[in-house]
Protein backbone atom coordinates (compact mmCIF):
# COMPACT_ATOMS: atom_id res chain seq x y z
CA UNK A 1 0.00 0.00 0.00
CA UNK A 2 2.84 2.16 0.77
CA UNK A 3 4.52 1.63 -2.37
CA UNK A 4 1.15 2.26 -4.34
CA UNK A 5 0.70 5.99 -2.16
CA UNK A 6 4.84 7.06 -3.14
CA UNK A 7 3.66 5.63 -6.86
CA UNK A 8 0.73 8.24 -6.84
CA UNK A 9 2.69 10.76 -5.41
CA UNK A 10 5.39 10.17 -8.06
CA UNK A 11 2.90 10.45 -11.08
CA UNK A 12 0.69 13.52 -9.28
CA UNK A 13 4.62 15.63 -9.11
CA UNK A 14 4.97 14.54 -12.72
CA UNK A 15 1.80 15.48 -14.43
CA UNK A 16 2.04 19.36 -12.29
CA UNK A 17 5.47 19.32 -13.80
CA UNK A 18 4.73 18.24 -17.24
CA UNK A 19 1.82 21.16 -17.08
CA UNK A 20 4.41 23.54 -15.62
CA UNK A 21 6.70 22.83 -18.44
CA UNK A 22 3.48 23.78 -20.92
CA UNK A 23 2.71 27.04 -19.19
CA UNK A 24 6.07 28.11 -19.31
CA UNK A 25 6.47 26.73 -23.02
CA UNK A 26 3.02 29.04 -24.05
CA UNK A 27 3.83 31.54 -26.65
CA UNK A 28 4.09 35.03 -25.52
CA UNK A 29 1.27 35.98 -28.66
CA UNK A 30 -0.76 33.99 -31.21
CA UNK A 31 -0.92 36.57 -32.96
CA UNK A 32 -0.07 36.17 -36.84
CA UNK A 33 0.67 39.63 -37.80
CA UNK A 34 4.16 41.29 -38.03
CA UNK A 35 3.95 42.60 -34.57
CA UNK A 36 3.45 40.99 -31.63
CA UNK A 37 0.60 41.15 -29.05
CA UNK A 38 0.49 43.95 -26.91
CA UNK A 39 1.49 43.61 -23.32
CA UNK A 40 -1.14 43.76 -20.89
CA UNK A 41 -2.72 47.19 -20.52
CA UNK A 42 -1.75 48.13 -17.30
CA UNK A 43 1.75 48.48 -15.62
CA UNK A 44 2.25 45.35 -13.20
CA UNK A 45 1.19 42.93 -15.18
CA UNK A 46 2.43 39.54 -13.78
CA UNK A 47 3.32 36.62 -16.62
CA UNK A 48 3.33 32.89 -15.88
CA UNK A 49 6.55 33.24 -14.56
CA UNK A 50 8.64 35.19 -12.37
CA UNK A 51 11.78 35.39 -14.10
CA UNK A 52 12.16 36.48 -17.08
CA UNK A 53 12.24 39.83 -18.23
CA UNK A 54 11.14 43.02 -17.16
CA UNK A 55 10.09 45.96 -19.57
CA UNK A 56 10.77 49.87 -18.26
CA UNK A 57 7.95 50.06 -17.00
CA UNK A 58 8.16 46.79 -14.65
CA UNK A 59 5.81 44.45 -16.77
CA UNK A 60 6.90 40.91 -16.70
CA UNK A 61 7.32 39.60 -20.17
CA UNK A 62 8.06 36.04 -18.77
CA UNK A 63 10.63 33.71 -20.86
CA UNK A 64 10.23 33.73 -24.06
CA UNK A 65 8.51 30.53 -25.85
CA UNK A 66 10.99 28.30 -27.36
CA UNK A 67 8.53 25.30 -29.03
CA UNK A 68 5.84 27.90 -31.29
CA UNK A 69 6.34 28.17 -34.61
CA UNK A 70 6.39 31.77 -36.05
CA UNK A 71 4.80 33.41 -38.56
CA UNK A 72 7.07 33.92 -41.48
CA UNK A 73 9.41 37.26 -41.77
CA UNK A 74 8.13 39.97 -43.25
CA UNK A 75 9.47 41.10 -46.82
CA UNK A 76 12.82 43.34 -46.12
CA UNK A 77 11.92 44.14 -42.65
CA UNK A 78 14.25 43.98 -39.21
CA UNK A 79 12.34 46.69 -37.55
CA UNK A 80 10.93 45.56 -33.92
CA UNK A 81 12.16 45.48 -30.35
CA UNK A 82 15.18 42.80 -29.95
CA UNK A 83 16.07 41.00 -26.99
CA UNK A 84 19.28 38.84 -27.12
CA UNK A 85 19.10 37.62 -23.39
CA UNK A 86 22.44 37.16 -21.45
CA UNK A 87 23.79 36.52 -25.12
CA UNK A 88 25.15 39.50 -25.93
CA UNK A 89 26.56 40.59 -22.70
CA UNK A 90 29.73 39.04 -23.90
CA UNK A 91 31.86 39.83 -20.31
CA UNK A 92 34.52 37.81 -21.77
CA UNK A 93 34.75 39.81 -24.93
CA UNK A 94 33.29 39.24 -28.61
CA UNK A 95 30.68 36.26 -28.21
CA UNK A 96 32.09 34.09 -30.92
CA UNK A 97 35.97 34.50 -29.55
CA UNK A 98 35.72 34.85 -25.89
CA UNK A 99 39.07 35.81 -24.25
CA UNK A 100 38.84 32.70 -22.14
CA UNK A 101 42.49 31.63 -23.13
CA UNK A 102 41.61 28.60 -25.09
CA UNK A 103 43.82 28.12 -27.80
CA UNK A 104 40.84 27.83 -30.93
CA UNK A 105 39.68 31.69 -29.54
CA UNK A 106 43.25 33.26 -30.12
CA UNK A 107 43.03 35.78 -32.37
CA UNK A 108 45.00 36.12 -35.86
CA UNK A 109 46.61 39.00 -34.33
CA UNK A 110 49.54 40.59 -36.47
CA UNK A 111 52.89 41.65 -34.42
CA UNK A 112 51.10 44.87 -34.41
CA UNK A 113 48.09 43.87 -33.05
CA UNK A 114 49.53 41.64 -30.67
CA UNK A 115 51.55 44.66 -29.16
CA UNK A 116 48.42 46.99 -28.48
CA UNK A 117 46.30 44.58 -26.87
CA UNK A 118 48.58 43.63 -24.95
CA UNK A 119 49.52 47.38 -23.79
CA UNK A 120 45.60 47.49 -22.74
CA UNK A 121 44.65 47.05 -19.42
CA UNK A 122 40.81 45.44 -19.50
CA UNK A 123 38.86 44.74 -16.52
CA UNK A 124 37.91 41.21 -17.62
CA UNK A 125 39.09 38.43 -19.78
CA UNK A 126 42.33 36.49 -19.36
CA UNK A 127 44.63 39.35 -18.59
CA UNK A 128 41.80 40.77 -16.09
CA UNK A 129 42.72 43.99 -13.79
CA UNK A 130 41.16 45.41 -10.77
CA UNK A 131 38.54 48.00 -10.91
CA UNK A 132 40.49 50.64 -10.30
CA UNK A 133 43.84 50.10 -12.06
CA UNK A 134 41.67 49.28 -15.51
CA UNK A 135 42.32 51.73 -18.54
CA UNK A 136 39.15 51.18 -19.99
CA UNK A 137 38.29 53.81 -22.00
CA UNK A 138 34.66 53.66 -21.10
CA UNK A 139 35.50 53.46 -17.58
CA UNK A 140 35.82 57.53 -18.06
CA UNK A 141 33.39 58.51 -20.20
CA UNK A 142 34.12 57.57 -23.37
CA UNK A 143 31.37 55.73 -25.48
CA UNK A 144 31.71 52.61 -26.12
CA UNK A 145 32.15 53.28 -30.36
CA UNK A 146 31.70 50.50 -33.28
CA UNK A 147 31.69 47.75 -32.99
CA UNK A 148 31.79 47.28 -29.24
CA UNK A 149 28.05 48.38 -29.30
CA UNK A 150 27.57 45.54 -30.69
CA UNK A 151 30.15 43.71 -28.64
CA UNK A 152 29.66 44.46 -25.18
CA UNK A 153 26.33 45.03 -23.15
CA UNK A 154 24.35 44.58 -26.05
CA UNK A 155 20.75 44.04 -24.14
CA UNK A 156 17.52 44.84 -25.50
CA UNK A 157 17.82 46.61 -28.49
CA UNK A 158 15.35 48.81 -30.74
CA UNK A 159 15.62 48.81 -34.52
CA UNK A 160 13.52 51.18 -36.63
CA UNK A 161 13.12 51.50 -40.44
CA UNK A 162 12.58 54.23 -43.41
CA UNK A 163 12.69 53.81 -46.81
CA UNK A 164 16.27 55.33 -46.90
CA UNK A 165 17.47 54.15 -43.22
CA UNK A 166 17.60 51.88 -39.93
CA UNK A 167 17.96 53.12 -36.86
CA UNK A 168 19.39 50.97 -34.40
CA UNK A 169 18.90 52.14 -30.64
CA UNK A 170 20.67 50.40 -27.93
CA UNK A 171 19.86 50.29 -24.37
CA UNK A 172 23.40 50.60 -22.35
CA UNK A 173 24.34 53.81 -22.74
CA UNK A 174 21.17 55.09 -24.89
CA UNK A 175 23.00 55.02 -28.08
CA UNK A 176 21.80 55.36 -31.82
CA UNK A 177 23.20 54.40 -34.84
CA UNK A 178 22.08 55.23 -38.60
CA UNK A 179 22.63 52.72 -41.27
CA UNK A 180 21.96 54.16 -44.88
CA UNK A 181 20.09 52.18 -47.09
CA UNK A 182 19.62 54.47 -49.76
CA UNK A 183 22.15 53.25 -51.67
CA UNK A 184 24.72 56.04 -51.08
CA UNK A 185 28.65 54.92 -50.79
CA UNK A 186 31.13 56.04 -47.60
CA UNK A 187 32.21 59.29 -47.31
CA UNK A 188 35.74 60.31 -49.01
CA UNK A 189 37.92 61.30 -46.62
CA UNK A 190 36.08 61.58 -43.95
CA UNK A 191 36.74 62.26 -40.65
CA UNK A 192 36.75 59.46 -38.32
CA UNK A 193 33.59 59.02 -35.97
CA UNK A 194 33.12 56.58 -32.72
CA UNK A 195 30.61 54.63 -34.91
CA UNK A 196 32.01 55.29 -38.61
CA UNK A 197 29.85 55.59 -41.45
CA UNK A 198 27.38 53.01 -41.60
CA UNK A 199 25.66 51.21 -45.23
CA UNK A 200 23.63 48.89 -45.75
CA UNK A 201 22.05 46.75 -48.87
CA UNK A 202 19.45 43.61 -48.91
CA UNK A 203 21.52 40.13 -49.63
CA UNK A 204 18.06 38.77 -49.55
CA UNK A 205 14.23 39.23 -48.44
CA UNK A 206 15.75 38.76 -45.12
CA UNK A 207 19.40 39.42 -44.84
CA UNK A 208 20.45 42.97 -44.15
CA UNK A 209 24.03 43.05 -44.51
CA UNK A 210 25.74 46.62 -43.07
CA UNK A 211 29.63 47.72 -43.76
CA UNK A 212 30.69 50.22 -41.34
CA UNK A 213 33.85 51.86 -41.73
CA UNK A 214 35.42 55.23 -40.80
CA UNK A 215 35.71 54.50 -36.94
CA UNK A 216 37.91 56.28 -34.25
CA UNK A 217 40.62 54.48 -33.69
CA UNK A 218 40.66 55.01 -29.89
CA UNK A 219 37.70 52.78 -29.31
CA UNK A 220 38.07 49.02 -28.26
CA UNK A 221 36.90 46.51 -30.19
CA UNK A 222 35.48 44.54 -26.94
CA UNK A 223 35.57 44.26 -23.69
CA UNK A 224 39.29 42.69 -22.78
CA UNK A 225 40.71 45.15 -24.76
CA UNK A 226 41.39 43.76 -28.37
CA UNK A 227 42.67 46.63 -30.61
CA UNK A 228 41.60 48.19 -34.15
CA UNK A 229 42.96 50.77 -36.42
CA UNK A 230 41.43 53.53 -38.39
CA UNK A 231 41.40 50.80 -40.98
CA UNK A 232 38.79 48.85 -39.44
CA UNK A 233 36.25 47.28 -41.44
CA UNK A 234 33.08 45.52 -39.88
CA UNK A 235 30.14 43.61 -41.20
CA UNK A 236 27.15 43.07 -39.51
CA UNK A 237 24.40 40.56 -41.13
CA UNK A 238 20.99 41.04 -39.60
CA UNK A 239 18.97 37.84 -40.61
CA UNK A 240 15.24 37.41 -39.69
CA UNK A 241 14.80 34.23 -39.66
CA UNK A 242 11.05 34.46 -39.45
CA UNK A 243 8.91 36.72 -37.59
CA UNK A 244 10.09 36.20 -33.91
CA UNK A 245 13.89 36.21 -34.27
CA UNK A 246 16.36 37.63 -36.02
CA UNK A 247 20.37 36.56 -35.93
CA UNK A 248 23.27 39.11 -36.06
CA UNK A 249 26.75 38.27 -37.16
CA UNK A 250 29.79 40.34 -36.88
CA UNK A 251 33.01 40.10 -38.89
CA UNK A 252 36.03 42.37 -37.97
CA UNK A 253 38.40 43.03 -40.77
CA UNK A 254 41.66 45.20 -39.90
CA UNK A 255 44.84 43.79 -41.75
CA UNK A 256 46.84 46.14 -39.26
CA UNK A 257 46.00 44.08 -36.42
CA UNK A 258 44.20 41.03 -37.41
CA UNK A 259 46.21 38.56 -40.27
CA UNK A 260 43.22 37.58 -41.68
CA UNK A 261 39.09 38.50 -40.82
CA UNK A 262 37.43 37.23 -38.01
CA UNK A 263 33.82 36.27 -36.70
CA UNK A 264 32.92 38.14 -33.60
CA UNK A 265 29.56 37.22 -33.61
CA UNK A 266 27.94 34.37 -35.20
CA UNK A 267 24.31 33.85 -35.45
CA UNK A 268 23.71 35.70 -32.38
CA UNK A 269 19.76 34.98 -31.66
CA UNK A 270 17.36 37.49 -30.57
CA UNK A 271 13.71 37.03 -29.18
CA UNK A 272 11.22 39.77 -30.67
CA UNK A 273 9.72 41.59 -27.71
CA UNK A 274 5.70 43.18 -28.23
CA UNK A 275 5.19 45.82 -29.99
CA UNK A 276 4.45 48.07 -26.72
CA UNK A 277 7.45 46.88 -24.61
CA UNK A 278 9.47 50.09 -22.59
CA UNK A 279 12.80 49.59 -23.41
CA UNK A 280 14.83 50.11 -19.92
CA UNK A 281 17.84 52.17 -18.82
CA UNK A 282 21.08 51.05 -18.34
CA UNK A 283 23.66 53.61 -18.45
CA UNK A 284 27.33 54.48 -16.67
CA UNK A 285 26.82 57.54 -15.29
CA UNK A 286 30.26 59.01 -13.94
CA UNK A 287 28.81 59.87 -10.59
CA UNK A 288 27.79 56.40 -9.92
CA UNK A 289 30.93 54.42 -11.18
CA UNK A 290 33.06 57.24 -8.61
CA UNK A 291 30.37 56.27 -5.70
CA UNK A 292 31.06 52.59 -6.77
CA UNK A 293 35.10 52.99 -7.07
CA UNK A 294 34.70 54.57 -4.07
CA UNK A 295 33.15 51.97 -1.94
CA UNK A 296 33.41 48.98 -3.88
CA UNK A 297 35.82 48.75 -6.94
CA UNK A 298 38.76 50.44 -4.94
CA UNK A 299 38.52 48.26 -1.35
CA UNK A 300 38.37 44.85 -3.62
CA UNK A 301 42.09 46.52 -5.28
CA UNK A 302 45.79 45.57 -4.69
CA UNK A 303 47.88 48.43 -2.97
CA UNK A 304 44.54 49.67 -1.46
CA UNK A 305 44.19 50.86 2.07
CA UNK A 306 42.13 48.33 3.96
CA UNK B 1 42.06 44.67 11.05
CA UNK B 2 41.36 41.49 12.99
CA UNK B 3 38.16 39.98 12.54
CA UNK B 4 37.59 36.67 13.97
CA UNK B 5 34.94 35.33 11.38
CA UNK B 6 34.23 31.99 13.82
CA UNK B 7 31.72 33.55 15.94
CA UNK B 8 30.02 35.68 13.88
CA UNK B 9 30.07 34.02 10.65
CA UNK B 10 30.25 30.45 9.27
CA UNK B 11 32.80 29.70 7.01
CA UNK B 12 32.70 27.78 4.20
CA UNK B 13 35.94 26.66 2.27
CA UNK B 14 36.84 24.54 -0.35
CA UNK B 15 36.06 24.35 -3.73
CA UNK B 16 32.21 25.01 -5.09
CA UNK B 17 30.85 23.88 -7.91
CA UNK B 18 31.66 24.44 -10.88
CA UNK B 19 29.74 27.58 -11.42
CA UNK B 20 29.44 31.02 -9.11
CA UNK B 21 28.32 34.47 -10.02
CA UNK B 22 30.30 36.35 -12.34
CA UNK B 23 30.42 40.04 -13.32
CA UNK B 24 30.27 41.41 -16.69
CA UNK B 25 32.25 45.10 -15.47
CA UNK B 26 35.20 43.27 -14.21
CA UNK B 27 36.79 39.94 -13.42
CA UNK B 28 35.33 38.35 -10.41
CA UNK B 29 38.80 36.01 -9.64
CA UNK B 30 40.98 39.11 -10.03
CA UNK B 31 39.57 40.40 -6.88
CA UNK B 32 37.33 37.60 -4.97
CA UNK B 33 38.41 34.60 -3.93
CA UNK B 34 36.28 32.43 -5.65
CA UNK B 35 36.97 29.26 -3.61
CA UNK B 36 35.72 30.70 -0.56
CA UNK B 37 31.81 31.52 1.05
CA UNK B 38 31.21 33.20 4.00
CA UNK B 39 27.75 33.41 5.54
CA UNK B 40 26.61 36.01 8.37
CA UNK B 41 24.08 37.88 9.24
CA UNK B 42 23.78 41.72 8.91
CA UNK B 43 21.48 44.65 9.33
CA UNK B 44 21.49 46.32 5.87
CA UNK B 45 22.38 50.30 5.66
CA UNK B 46 22.15 50.97 2.26
CA UNK B 47 21.17 49.21 -0.92
CA UNK B 48 22.66 50.87 -3.77
CA UNK B 49 20.68 50.49 -7.36
CA UNK B 50 22.90 51.54 -9.49
CA UNK B 51 25.11 51.02 -12.55
CA UNK B 52 27.58 49.72 -12.95
CA UNK B 53 26.89 47.41 -10.26
CA UNK B 54 24.11 47.07 -7.30
CA UNK B 55 25.70 47.13 -4.41
CA UNK B 56 24.41 46.36 -0.65
CA UNK B 57 26.33 47.83 2.25
CA UNK B 58 25.56 46.15 5.72
CA UNK B 59 26.58 45.82 9.53
CA UNK B 60 27.87 43.04 11.57
CA UNK B 61 29.23 42.62 14.50
CA UNK B 62 32.66 41.03 15.16
CA UNK B 63 33.46 38.87 17.82
CA UNK B 64 34.88 41.87 20.24
CA UNK B 65 30.98 42.96 19.98
CA UNK B 66 32.34 46.14 17.27
CA UNK B 67 29.98 46.89 14.36
CA UNK B 68 31.65 46.38 11.10
CA UNK B 69 30.47 47.08 7.56
CA UNK B 70 30.57 44.96 4.94
CA UNK B 71 29.52 45.78 0.80
CA UNK B 72 28.18 42.94 -1.47
CA UNK B 73 28.43 44.09 -5.35
CA UNK B 74 26.13 42.01 -7.63
CA UNK B 75 24.46 42.74 -10.97
CA UNK B 76 23.59 45.37 -12.49
CA UNK B 77 19.64 47.28 -11.76
CA UNK B 78 18.04 45.43 -15.20
CA UNK B 79 19.66 41.70 -14.27
CA UNK B 80 18.15 42.47 -10.73
CA UNK B 81 15.24 43.32 -12.41
CA UNK B 82 14.78 40.41 -13.97
CA UNK B 83 15.60 38.67 -10.49
CA UNK B 84 12.79 40.24 -9.27
CA UNK B 85 14.04 43.22 -6.96
CA UNK B 86 13.68 46.98 -7.07
CA UNK B 87 15.40 49.40 -5.25
CA UNK B 88 13.38 48.77 -2.37
CA UNK B 89 13.65 45.62 -2.13
CA UNK B 90 15.89 46.00 0.75
CA UNK B 91 15.82 49.05 3.04
CA UNK B 92 17.54 50.29 6.27
CA UNK B 93 17.12 48.10 8.97
CA UNK B 94 16.56 44.80 7.38
CA UNK B 95 18.33 42.16 8.67
CA UNK B 96 19.63 39.47 6.24
CA UNK B 97 21.51 36.14 6.15
CA UNK B 98 24.22 36.94 3.38
CA UNK B 99 26.45 34.79 1.57
CA UNK B 100 29.87 36.32 -0.29
CA UNK B 101 32.54 35.56 -2.20
CA UNK B 102 35.22 37.51 0.24
CA UNK B 103 37.48 40.19 -1.28
CA UNK B 104 41.06 38.90 -1.63
CA UNK B 105 42.93 41.00 -0.04
CA UNK B 106 40.63 41.18 3.10
CA UNK B 107 38.23 43.86 2.94
CA UNK B 108 34.96 43.42 3.90
CA UNK B 109 33.64 43.58 0.70
CA UNK B 110 32.41 40.53 -1.64
CA UNK B 111 30.51 39.01 -4.18
CA UNK B 112 27.41 38.58 -3.17
CA UNK B 113 26.33 34.81 -3.41
CA UNK B 114 22.85 34.52 -1.66
CA UNK B 115 20.06 36.61 0.40
CA UNK B 116 18.02 35.33 2.44
CA UNK B 117 15.65 37.64 4.48
CA UNK B 118 12.51 35.91 6.76
CA UNK B 119 13.44 32.90 5.49
CA UNK B 120 12.98 34.12 2.45
CA UNK B 121 15.71 33.85 -0.71
CA UNK B 122 15.23 36.79 -2.71
CA UNK B 123 18.93 36.12 -4.41
CA UNK B 124 20.54 32.56 -5.34
CA UNK B 125 24.11 33.19 -7.80
CA UNK B 126 25.19 30.26 -5.91
CA UNK B 127 24.21 28.05 -9.21
CA UNK B 128 24.68 30.62 -11.43
CA UNK B 129 27.80 30.58 -13.71
CA UNK B 130 26.15 33.39 -16.54
CA UNK B 131 29.04 35.92 -17.36
CA UNK B 132 26.67 39.04 -16.64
Amino acid sequence: MKGFRLGLLILAVALVSALAGFEAARPRSGAATNEKEDLAAQPGAQSDSALGDVDGWGRHIGLPATNQKSAPAPRRDISGTWDPGDGGIQALGAAAMPDDGKPEHLLPYTPAGLKAWKETKPSNGTRSFPPTDTDDPIITGDPQGFPREDLYELTTTQILQTPQRAIILYEFGKIWRVIWTDGRDFPKDAEPRWFGYSVGQWADDSTLVVQTSGIDERSWIDHVGRPHSANLRVEERFHRADRDHLELTVTVNDPQMYAKPWVALDKLPFNLEPANYDVREMIWAPSEFTSYNKTIGGRISKNDDK
Amino acid sequence: MRFNLRRSCSLLLGLLMSSVPVLAHHGSGVSYDMKKQITMTGTVTKLQWANPHTYIMYTVKDDAGKVVLWGAESHPPNQMADRGWNSTTLKPGDVIVITVLPSKIGTTRGLLSKVVMNGKVLLDDTGRGAQE
